[in-house]
């Protein structure tokens, strides 16, 4: 007899099931190209477990999107929702949450079929406008027509697109009900998001850190689809239904935000990890037709991180092929050195600081000597959410956490400088960086 | 590296903002900034999209972020309600020695937080709203309008987005 029901061992989630039409969306070439993308681009460089791909967290997501659907459907959980509030979400009276529970599933397994050989780190070699959530529509719109009509019922290919990739992304697909929003907001929500739960807990798990984790047990339980949170003094709360959770849950929620700030310094910026990513990134643009991505969805399955390694591996070691200097430096670890990295604080004293040290030391010791790294990361500034207080009142989380609200921005502000140049760069930086950061410096008075 | 011409359009709609009265939590920031390039004309180089609260910018919200990270903006907490944003020390001398670099956009962004300074979230979401959807189909109805608005944003009844789309189109910038 055929099985209807497999699963798989997880680290992280011990088993998960999954159903037929669900193993065919796994069997099925855009989700294999999965196991061939690493979920940290090159950050087993420096953390040499994190060899974990796209294809595992995929399957943690849509573990996880379904332990927080089942939480905030359950009709005890939705008792206190107030009446207008619950109004405006007719879909949790229409008795179809079977038809919603398994497009979110699917939703949640194809969230990530859109991205590049090795995630981030190159995505904006893509083409002007298109980014992986795009492949992951055209993917969820086009290419996988064919294994949708093979199940019975039918699932809707735009919802699974809108719920896969959030309103920012779908906005060809817009207006959003407030039920998919909150369906996306379990998939891509900044602060409960099943991706964002997912690959804390198992990035950490492979990196070797133990920064990454939660008691996200429970903080699924403490979920509740709540009014928003009022934005000022004008209202009690928003109309606008809205993920949140009960008072209990405020302290693991913080942990969660603790977490990935402490993942964005620790593992996500590490200044190893972002060097190797803008060799990775200057070695692409100088191997790849044109210096972009395909976008035809042939071709775009055909390129994983294999094939990327291959060709940096073949370039590295032909002095005259394209992109061999970036090449050998990520093979033969003769990467760019961090020499400096800015404070925050020192920011304040010259919001240019960076820019100004980098235009120096350019001066001192040569342009393509030095590269600079200024990224940040917002990792709580979104992170506002309603909290439903014991006795009943909608509160802002960030007008109750301390915590939330002091959290630093996770920030690069790196100098690298070419190995070769090292002594002399960092000489030059603990002779002269300080008059740069001192209030009344010659360029910011 | 923090855009000069960017972050003083910023801190000065933040400190306008305050000035007249405004909450300032992101929602306005966002809100009055759409204003300022949609109603006013002024270019922000902030792409909109229509979001949860009506039209707002990632490009914005990574700008803010930028500037508590840079430690020129913070957030003054309130209880129980969203926060709010104000300029820090080092965001005020930054303003202090970029002012003159706003030039033609000092008095509409005057002008917007005039508008905004006592609106609450509510009414901003159904008045940029109401601009979106007239900058959108420039040449339709009023009526059209109206329930387009509707459309997106089904909690805004008809009537309340004809007043609105009104409301908008008797601002004078």
């Amino acid at each position: 007899m055929t099985k209807t029901t497999h699963e798989f061992r997880d680290p992280i989630h011990v088993f998960v099931k999954l159903d037929a039409d669900e193993r065919m969306v796994i069997n099925s070439e855009p989700f294999q190209r999965l196991r061939h993308i690493h979920q940290l681009a090159m950050t087993y460089l420096i953390y040499p477990g994190g060899t974990h791909r796209r294809f595992e967290h995929s399957i943690g997501c849509m573990e996880l999107a379904t332990r927080i659907f089942d939480t905030i459907t359950d009709p005890d959980n939705l008792r206190k929702l107030p009446y207008e509030v619950r109004n405006r979400i007719p879909e949790i009276e229409r008795d179809r949450f079977q038809h919603w529970r398994r497009t979110l599933r699917l939703a949640a397994l194809c969230h990530d079929i859109g991205h590049l050989p090795f995630s981030h780190a190159a995505e904006n070699l893509l083409p002007k406008g298109v980014t992986h959530e795009t492949m992951t529509k055209r993917f969820i719109l086009e290419g996988m027509r064919d294994i949708w009509a093979k199940m019975e019922p039918q699932p809707k290919p735009e919802q699974i697109a809108k719920i896969a990739v959030g309103e920012k992304e779908a906005q060809e697909l817009l207006p959003f009900s407030p039920w998919e929003r909150i369906l996306s907001g379990i998939i891509t929500g900044d602060v409960f998001g099943a991706d964002r739960m997912d690959y804390l807990l198992r990035d950490s798990l492979h990196a070797g850190v133990t920064y990454g984790h939660f008691d996200h047990n429970r903080l699924i339980d403490t979920m509740r689809i709540l009014p928003g949170t009022a934005q000022d003094d004008t209202e009690k709360y928003n109309l606008e239904p809205e993920l949140g959770i009960e008072q209990g849950g405020v302290q693991v929620a913080e942990s969660l935000l603790v977490a990935r700030y402490l993942m964005f310094t620790q593992v996500y910026f590490h200044s190893v990890r972002r060097i190797y990513d803008i060799h990775l990134k200057s070695f692409l643009k100088t191997s790849l037709i044109g210096g972009v991505y395909p976008t035809d969805l042939d071709e775009f399955l055909a390129t994983t991180d294999n094939e990327i390694l291959s060709s940096i591996r073949a370039a590295a070691r032909n002095v005259s092929a394209a992109g061999h200097e970036d090449a050998s430096r990520i093979l033969y670890r003769n990467h760019f050195r961090k020499v400096y990295q800015l404070m925050a604080q020192d920011c304040a004293n010259n919001p240019f600081a960076l820019a100004d040290i980098a235009a120096a030391l350019q001066e001192h010791i040569g342009v393509d000597n030095v590269i600079v790294d200024d990224a940040n990361k917002a990792t709580a500034s979104k992170s506002d959410f309603p909290i439903q207080a014991d006795d009943g009142r909608i509160i802002s989380a960030h007008g109750q956490s301390k915590v939330m609200t002091s959290l630093p921005i996770a920030t690069t502000w790196y100098l690298f400088v070419n190995p070769e140049q090292r002594e002399r760069a960092c000489s030059w930086v603990k002779k002269n960086v300080e008059t740069f950061l001192k209030p009344g410096n010659k360029n910011y008075a | 590296m923090l855009d000069i011409d960017k972050t003083v359009a910023i801190l000065a709609m933040v400190k306008q903002l305050r000035d007249e009265g405004s909450w300032t939590g992101e929602t306005h920031v966002q809100k009055a900034m759409y204003f300022l390039d949609k109603k006013c004309a002024i270019p922000t180089e902030f792409d909109f999209i229509l979001y949860k609260h009506g039209p707002y910018s990632f490009d914005l919200h990574e700008s803010l972020a930028s500037l508590f990270a840079s430690c020129l903006l913070e957030h003054q907490v309130q209880p129980s309600y969203g926060p709010r944003i104000q300029l820090t020390e080092a965001g005020r001398m930054f303003f202090a020695k970029y002012a003159s670099r706003l030039s033609s956009k000092e008095r509409p962004i005057q002008t917007v937080a005039n508008w905004f300074g006592q609106k609450g979230v509510a009414d901003l979401e159904k008045l940029a709203t109401a601009l979106w959807v007239q900058t959108e189909s420039p040449a339709a109805t009023e009526t059209a309008l109206a329930e387009r608005l509707h459309e997106i944003k089904p909690h805004i009844p008809v009537e309340d987005a004809r007043q609105a789309l009104q409301t908008v189109s008797a601002l004078e910038s």
